[in-house]
């Protein structure tokens, strides 16, 4: 039972991190139409400019921040300079997970080149921890899932209360009629990308922030769970991303203090298979704010 | 083509001054024209129907009209200023709103954030404002506020994606089979509540149709259009005289297909 709530704990902390990296992750795949397998790459990189603001002798949490604008600009960088042409050229779904692939190997390997396959590790103090329930928690770790909790209703605020939200919801859900509707898409689509690019980074520094150090490949092998993640709640549902999350988060960290940290990613796809099987669209495709489970939701 | 024209000419001179104009135009998918060459024109405060069987182009012709798809030759006139491929973005805020065929509202969105985006090019004061008076205009409408526009009813959903379009108030309504999927006697209310009754508040309507008598009911003149071009066109009264048109939209809808080898031998 100890063994069950400290994993739960842990499982806690890694469900609102992963909250950050799967919202941001299926926000592109609802309104810009992409499965996006560059973004584990883009979270590795904005961890990495975190890093050199951090060995620069900027406070850790400061980072986030960095890592966010940074994240954003990259994600509305590559998206202009390489997925819209590719787009525009008349790639359809499956060619553009072809170029995000190649753009994550790109990535890894540019950081690979310029700072050679080494462990990045960022300064935080995890001396004081914080026991309760049978769950042993660091007080940074904490830190983390209140701020992460704090991004979602934001974020939760802005697409249900403001103009530009909304925009978003209805650029998602049907672009024509939001361009009949007088919303300049293309503008639309760079905010979403720069959104979603800052909850790129964001996750970036925040999953490095709890687990200190990570390479040129971290994250696009963490990207696994949260494809699993963002699918499990139903492709292009932001809630369901967050649900998706808690359940992934929670099962994969209490797998791994239970059964062992081998089986993380195998528990994160059973769960996801076995749910799919039974709600092929994922949890939450009908009650969600972006895609009304219509003809296109996209998994 | 069979001319009719000295009857039309007369009854041509009795219509409004244009407020669109459409010239030749010609629209279709990846280059290939499906609309070919068509001239068509609506006066201000005048309901104009085009009218024709499944897959003669009517809803290309409007997708180009309202710069969906690209217009591949011809021209388009609003109020005498040039709008040939202009984006959709630009034509709401020249006075057009247009209610496609299908995927009509934003299903995820509620009632309500329908008719905000309805109104995305107000300020939110006057959303606010607008939003009461069209609904208003929908009491049904009003009861589903806070409900996502994808639960809702056939009748519903088309009144919602009107009241959207509504919102900016179009001097021009395009509208694409507004009453498809309705119950026969429902559509003819509509008809008459919703579109007919638009033209006292100033709204010229350009309206695509099934339902032949009904939308002839509350038109000012209407024009036929098969494979890609206009085949007749006239005052509803004189169309409904013209044996053909009534043989083949009022005797034989069912049998839509039969207009094709028809107006082959014209
Ligand atoms: N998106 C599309 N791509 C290619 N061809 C299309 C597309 N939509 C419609 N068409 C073709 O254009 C023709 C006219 O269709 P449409 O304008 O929808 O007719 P209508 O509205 O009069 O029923 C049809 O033959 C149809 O197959
Ligand atoms: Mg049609």
């Amino acid at each position: 039972m100890d063994l069950f709530m400290a994993g739960l704990g842990f499982g806690l902390i890694a469900a609102s991190i992963m909250a950050l990296a799967a919202v941001g992750f299926t926000l592109q795949l609802g309104v810009a139409d992409i499965f996006n397998f560059s973004f584990g790459a883009v979270m590795t990189a904005s961890a990495l400019a975190g890093y050199e603001a951090n060995a620069a002798g900027l406070n850790v949490w400061l980072c986030l921040p960095v890592g966010a604008a940074f994240g954003a600009a990259l994600s509305v960088c590559l998206n202009r300079a390489i997925l819209t042409p590719f787009m525009h050229r008349g790639a359809g779904l499956f060619g553009m997970v072809i170029v995000t692939l190649g753009l994550a190997i790109v990535i890894q390997n540019l950081i690979l080149a310029i700072w050679g396959p080494v462990y990045f590790t960022y300064q935080v103090d995890n001396s004081s921890t914080v026991r309760w329930a049978g769950m042993i928690l660091t007080t940074s770790q904490i830190a983390l899932a209140a701020c992460s909790a704090a991004i979602m209703v934001v974020l939760h605020l802005l697409l249900t209360k403001t103009k530009l939200g909304k925009a978003m919801r209805a650029t998602a859900a049907n672009a024509d009629l939001a361009r009949t509707s007088g919303i300049r898409t293309s503008r639309v689509n760079d905010t979403v990308w720069a959104l979603s690019g800052a909850l790129c980074g964001l996750g970036g520094v925040a999953f490095v922030i709890n687990t200190v150090s990570f390479q040129a490949a971290t994250g696009t092998d963490y990207l696994i769970l949260v494809v699993a993640a963002a699918v499990l709640g139903g492709a292009g549902q932001p809630y369901g991303a967050m649900i998706g999350a808690l359940i992934v988060g929670v099962a994969s960290e209490v797998s791994a203090t239970v059964i062992s940290p081998d089986y993380k990613d195998v528990v994160a796809l059973v769960i996801l298979i076995g749910v799919l099987l039974v709600r092929p669209r994922g949890l939450m495709a009908s009650v969600d704010l972006v895609q009304a489970g219509g003809e296109e939701t996209i998994a | 083509m069979k001319p009719c024209s000295m009857h039309t000419s007369l009854a041509e001179s009795e219509r409004r001054p244009a407020q669109l104009l459409i010239r030749d135009l010609v629209a279709g998918y990846r280059g290939i024209p499906i609309v070919n060459g068509v001239t068509l024109s609506v006066g201000e405060r005048e309901v104009v129907s085009v009218l024709g069987p499944n897959g003669a182009g009517k809803s290309t012709l409007l997708k180009a009209l309202v710069g969906l798809l690209p217009v591949m030759a011809g021209s388009i006139e609003l109020d005498g200023v040039q709008i040939t491929n202009m984006s959709p973005e630009d034509l709401v805020r020249m006075g057009t709103g247009y209610v496609p065929q299908v995927r009509d509202v934003f299903e995820p969105l509620t009632v309500r954030e329908n008719l905000d985006i309805g109104g995305y090019l107000l300020d939110s004061r006057q959303i606010k404002d607008r939003a009461a008076e069209v609904l208003a205009l929908f009491p049904s409408l009003q009861r589903a506020a806070d409900r996502r526009a994808g639960t809702l009813s056939g009748g519903e959903r088309k009144m919602l994606a009107i009241a959207r379009v509504l919102m900016l108030r179009p001097k021009l309504l395009i509208l694409d089979e507004p009453t498809a999927g309705l119950a026969p006697e429902v559509s003819k209310r509509f008809l008459h509540e919703h579109v007919r009754r638009l033209i006292s508040q100033g709204v010229s309507t350009l309206l695509v149709e099934q339902r032949v008598s009904a939308s002839l009911e509350i038109s000012d003149w209407a024009y036929v259009l098969v494979t890609g071009e206009v085949r007749r066109e006239g005052r509803p009264a004189d169309l409904l005289q013209d044996r053909e048109f009534a043989q083949v939209f009022l005797g034989r809808r069912a049998e839509l297909p039969a207009i094709r080898r028809e107006s082959n031998d014209m």
